[in-house]
């Protein structure tokens, strides 16, 4: 339930940045995995919620960029498996540095007039060309 | 050729500029807020009833309740007070600033010292929303195991108290309490940790921590008043 309230916050965010007489084609959003989100739910979430919203075929990017701790002890910064892992130091006590990303880093847009009138000239008729629905997910893993 | 346009904002903002005007509003109303997130049954409802009642004489409470169905927590709470308002977010797993905001407008904020928002049982989706609070509580209970701090890193970080209750079932249930605190540590140094049991009505260092919050934020309210007085005499 939390991917779908997450993707009808984005979708009204972008509504909110979507310039006049243009289409989404895709949202890059950066979440880290403080967040709890799963982005395989996510991309269920978006190609409901996005559909709902009249933008069908529209994909959803979700960056997902590793934990990084900082020891507060020795200072050491690394990118652990899990947020509690201790540093080598023995030190337990971290400040976060990321993994707490929770942003909609950009969209992709395409004028809505000229996409009509190209697939006019392609198709001879207006119909809206369909795009691949769905999500890709960049995992940018975590290698340590 | 599409076009790329960076943004770069909150995946919440909205829910964020709404809770930017419940703050306003408690701020006006010189009320304390704390939104108590924790497990389903960790006690939330169970702190809230021993709060009302031992604190009845003392300061003005008010609850927002979130649950996904019916009105019994609320109907618990309203035994000890009339300022309670219960929220039913049917398939919503978490309460927001636009929910809290309408179940405000159900509340005289005049009439209170503070207002407690207890969230939806579950300890990860209602992290992330904003609901315009100054303190945030992360609530365990001992059932639960000692390892759910761990595994909930964004509360623990995020919470301004952290509470463990149930603690009179630690000699019943395998629960690492050094382990626990450890947990507890390695995140966030900053809030304190009160343990208590709210069974046994042992939870004194809960109301020494909400009694004296709520007297701070008076405070400012009335150091605020002044101000705004002195300036409208300097004006005059
Ligand atoms: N042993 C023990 N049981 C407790 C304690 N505090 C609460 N309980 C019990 O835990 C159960 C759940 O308590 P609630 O107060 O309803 O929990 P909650 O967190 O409000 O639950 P939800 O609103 O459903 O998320 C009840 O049966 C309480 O009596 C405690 O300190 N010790
Ligand atoms: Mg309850
Ligand atoms: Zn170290």
């Amino acid at each position: 339930m939390h991917e779908v309230s997450i993707a009808e916050s984005l979708i009204a965010l972008i509504r909110r940045h979507l310039p006049a007489h243009q289409r989404l084609v895709q949202a890059t959003v950066r979440i880290g995995p403080m967040h709890g989100i799963v982005p395989e739910a996510m991309e269920m979430a978006w190609n409901i919620a996005s559909a709902d919203a009249g933008w069908k075929g529209s994909r959803l990017i979700v960056m997902t960029p590793p934990w990084r701790l900082r020891c507060v002890v020795c200072g050491r910064c690394w990118e652990p498996v899990t947020v509690d892992e201790h540093c080598v130091c023995g030190a337990a006590h971290v400040e976060i540095l990321g993994g707490d990303e929770f942003q909609l880093d950009s969209i992709d847009v395409h004028s809505a007039a000229k996409h009509r009138r190209r697939n006019t000239a392609r198709h001879g008729r207006g119909r809206p060309r369909t795009f691949t629905r769905g999500v890709a997910h960049e995992h940018q893993s975590s290698h340590r | 050729m599409s076009t790329k346009v960076p943004i770069v904002e909150n995946v919440l903002k909205l829910n964020d500029e709404l809770a930017l005007q419940n703050r306003e509003l408690f701020q006006r109303s010189g009320v304390f807020a704390v939104d108590l997130i924790g497990a389903p049954g960790a006690g939330k409802t169970a702190l809230l009833e021993f709060t009302l009642r031992q604190l009845k004489d003392v300061i003005n409470i008010g609850v927002i309740v979130g649950d996904p169905a019916t009105s019994r927590d609320g109907d618990r709470l309203a035994k000890y007070s009339r300022h309670i308002v219960q929220v039913n977010t049917g398939s919503g797993c978490h309460l927001d600033a636009n929910q809290v905001r309408h179940a405000m407008d159900k509340l005289k904020l005049a009439d209170l010292d503070v207002l407690i928002i207890e969230n939806v049982g579950n300890l990860i989706c209602p992290v992330s929303f904003n609901l315009g609070q100054h303190c945030k509580i992360g609530m365990f209970s001992v059932s639960e195991g000692d390892d759910k701090a761990a595994k909930h890193p964004n509360l623990v970080v995020s919470a301004d108290l952290l509470i463990l209750n149930k603690m009179d079932l630690i000699p019943y249930i395998p629960f690492d309490l050094a382990r626990f605190r450890q947990d507890v540590e390695h995140l966030n140094r900053a809030a304190p940790l009160l343990e208590i049991s709210v069974v046994r009505n042992q939870a004194a260092s809960w109301l020494d921590w909400l009694t004296a919050r709520a007297g701070q934020q008076k405070s400012f309210r009335k150091a605020g008043k002044h101000k705004e007085k002195a300036v409208a005499r300097s004006q005059r």
